[in-house]
């Protein structure tokens, strides 16, 4: 059917779609910490007292507020498992294709959380003896949020 | 449970990674039509109508107000449903629910996608908002290869066992006239030379975007018994959601939260007495996005001990002539029109169960089967059919 | 981050993120739908697609009728004159419209459809459009199997 000669008519369009997401006033919390101490927060479940992350007015779990009791997550971790781009990928929120330079990685902090976030090492092979890992902040222009840390290096023990 | 339910016209499109000959109403057209011949019923015997697509993906914003007219829409009642990856699996549940619960006698479930029209992975993207996460998603795929070199680590399996199940999809696609990558790939070597997208993940271990529509008529017990001589029973659906952010996206690194598909498994077995799910059950069409996700749905449907998904695929036994075959339309990883997947997986399943299925048909017969949906974050919903009840 | 921006909100914890989201779209016209649109760009043709059982013309064209759900394969031309339906007189701007506002938007029953197509009415002061009134297609100069091809309709001659 669509090899018959007749000319098909289509049409390429782009129509960027404007929008203002808002953090709201947990997320919103964690992204003034990052921004105004570089330090990652979650807020402590009222019921379970795990560490929600990223902080919300709900245990996932326990279906409770979990209420406003701040707590730090810390800055290192250990790398559970990461993965890289070879390929470029479309990304709609810059309108082109393109390939993060640094690997994806789900990474346990040693508060018990879990996050997922970028690694500094980029070379496979010295990649795969990456365990322990710092957060690497920017030292200027936070704005708030996961970008304020650069990456995560690997440091010893 | 309410009224019985079963289906009993089955419809889908070639699927075809172009399709500039028709926008998406007429395509969706193709599949209804061939459902309501497939029942030997006309539109007028309809009604209800429910559709559903990964919305933003085509671009088009009320999709189902364009094309009330070759839904069958017009005039019914029914809606458009959202459910990420699931909702081809979902508007079956509509329907099903509809006619379970008596409201209507004879309802249609149609899934589609139209993925030349847009793009899938940039569309994918914006389910991570710039608030949480943005910048690190890239679609599933990222996530997928953490979860394959995970399991690898954890039970021994290898990128060969990955590639069998590439293998065995395509034996199963170039059996199946509607499949949409036929690739006659005669050797696991062919895809272990493919080239890596996400490390470790190749392009042949990854779905392709397809193009196309599944129709499913479903009818009461009354309706059915008259209309159809080779009604498909829904024994059961089930339902399980998830939240984002406290498991990966597809395998929960942190082993501490249920995973979907093995709570919506437990659940669906312990209502419907199975207690040997290899046994009670003859055969499976599953939602694997890409051929790791094979092997480890079958640990989280209890298919096999947790760590021996890669067994079964070493033993052949997931094969079409196999003692439990698994996908023998050739699955997801030959044929992904996201909105209609799930549906197409039902839609196989019951196939299989009629004995319609052609040269895809599995060597043992099939009296139970089941089929799943997997989507977003996680969420999963499970159909099981019975030849009889 | 590439792609947006960040704003804390005066005095408070909370943050809005200003960007946007470009997702290239392919919109297929189909079959049915090209056919339309390469008279309109061609032959300056507007097509319809009759039924024959219920006897409908459709413009623009469809595929399936939407009274018997038949599948509809038999092209008529129809006129290039019509009747307006109704019409609106649109003063706001988007980033979307063709032309800069005050666009008079109108549904106009071609001489031979059954059917209204939505159009741009052109030539006329918005206070003079009415209803029942009878219009002609103005065709571009450059046509690309577009809608658009139509430039607009105007009132027509007398008679
Ligand atoms: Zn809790
Ligand atoms: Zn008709």
């Amino acid at each position: 059917m669509t090899d018959n000669a007749e000319e098909l008519i289509h049409v390429e369009y782009t129509q960027p779609w404007r929008y203002r997401w808002s953090t709201g006033k947990y997320i919103g919390k964690a992204y003034a910490e990052t921004k105004r101490n570089k330090r990652l927060m979650g807020n402590r479940c009222s019921k379970c007292q795990e560490i929600v992350w990223p902080p919300e007015p709900v245990c996932p779990r326990c279906k409770v507020p979990t209420g406003e009791k701040w707590v730090e997550l810390g800055d290192t971790g250990t790398v559970l498992q990461y993965t890289y781009q070879v390929m470029p990928m479309w990304d709609p929120h810059v309108g082109r294709a393109r390939a993060h330079p640094h690997p994806s990685a789900n990474i346990r902090m040693d508060s018990g959380c879990h996050i997922m976030h970028r690694l500094e090492e980029t070379d496979p092979e010295k990649l795969k003896k990456v365990k322990r890992v710092k957060a690497v902040w920017k030292e200027e222009g936070r704005q708030g949020g996961m970008d304020d840390i650069l990456y995560f290096r690997a440091i010893d023990g | 449970m309410g009224n019985r339910v079963a289906i009993i016209g089955i419809g889908q499109t070639h699927f075809k990674s172009k399709r500039p000959d028709v926008n998406i109403p007429e395509m969706i057209n193709e599949a209804v039509r061939a459902a309501l011949a497939d029942a030997e019923m006309e539109i007028k015997g309809i009604e209800a109508v429910f559709t559903g697509n990964m919305e933003t993906f085509e671009g088009v914003c009320h999709p189902d107000h364009w094309m009330a007219v070759e839904s069958g829409a017009f005039g019914r009642p029914g809606m458009k449903v959202g459910a990420a990856g699931t909702t081809g699996a979902t508007v079956v549940d509509e329907a099903f629910h509809m006619v379970a619960a008596g409201v209507c006698d004879t309802a249609l479930a149609i899934g589609y996608q139209k993925h030349d029209q847009g793009n899938a992975t940039g569309a994918l993207t914006t389910c991570c908002t710039p608030v949480w996460g943005a910048g690190f998603a890239v679609g599933a795929m990222q996530e997928f290869a953490k979860q394959a070199l995970t399991y690898m680590e954890r039970t021994g399996a290898r990128e060969e066992h990955a590639a069998m199940v590439r293998l065995k999809a395509d034996y199963g696609a170039c059996r199946n006239p509607y499949a949409h990558l036929r690739l006659g790939l005669s050797s696991i070597d062919e895809i272990l030379q493919s080239a890596y997208l996400v490390w470790p993940l190749r392009i042949l271990d990854f779905c392709p975007q397809s193009n196309g529509a599944c129709a499913l008529i479903l009818a009461s017990e009354h309706v059915a018994n008259r209309l159809s001589n080779k009604p498909v029973w829904i024994a059961d659906m089930i339902t399980v959601h998830q939240t984002q952010f406290r498991a990966g996206i597809y395998e929960d690194l942190t082993g501490r939260d249920p995973y979907s598909q093995e709570v919506a498994a437990a659940r669906l077995y312990k209502r419907n007495g199975i207690t040997d799910v290899r046994r009670d059950i003859d055969l499976a069409e599953i939602y694997e996005p890409s051929n790791w996700q094979e092997m480890t749905t079958y640990e989280h449907l209890y298919f096999c001990e947790k760590g021996e998904g890669w067994k079964m695929v070493e033993k052949h036994m997931t094969d079409i002539e196999g003692e439990f075959p698994v996908n023998c339309s050739g699955g997801v990883i030959a044929t992904n029109a996201i909105g209609a997947t799930p549906t197409v997986r039902i839609a196989e399943a019951a196939l299989q169960i009629r004995g319609d299925a052609g040269e895809r048909q599995a060597t043992r017969d099939i009296k139970t089967a089941l089929a799943t949906a997997l989507g977003s974050t996680n969420w999963t919903i499970l159909t099981l059919l019975r030849r009889s009840l | 981050m590439e792609g947006w921006t960040i704003e804390q909100l005066e005095g408070k914890d909370v943050f809005v993120i200003e960007g946007q989201v470009a997702i290239p779209n392919n919109y297929s016209a189909g079959i049915v739908g090209s056919r339309f649109l390469v008279e309109l760009r061609d032959n300056c043709r507007i097509m319809g697609i009759r039924c024959p059982k219920c006897d409908r013309c459709y413009v623009p064209p469809k595929s399936t009728c939407m009274e018997c759900f038949g599948q509809l394969t038999e092209f008529v031309e129809v006129g290039k004159s019509g009747t307006l339906l109704t019409f609106t007189v649109d003063h706001h701007t988007t980033p979307v419209q063709t032309a800069s506002p005050p666009n008079v938007y109108g549904i106009i029953k071609l001489d031979g459809a059954d059917t209204g197509l939505l159009h741009l009415i052109g030539e006329v002061d918005g206070k003079a459009v009415k209803s029942g009134m009878r219009l002609e297609a103005v065709f571009n100069e450059e046509r690309r199997g577009s809608i658009l091809d139509i430039k607009y309709f105007r009132p027509a001659e007398a008679g």
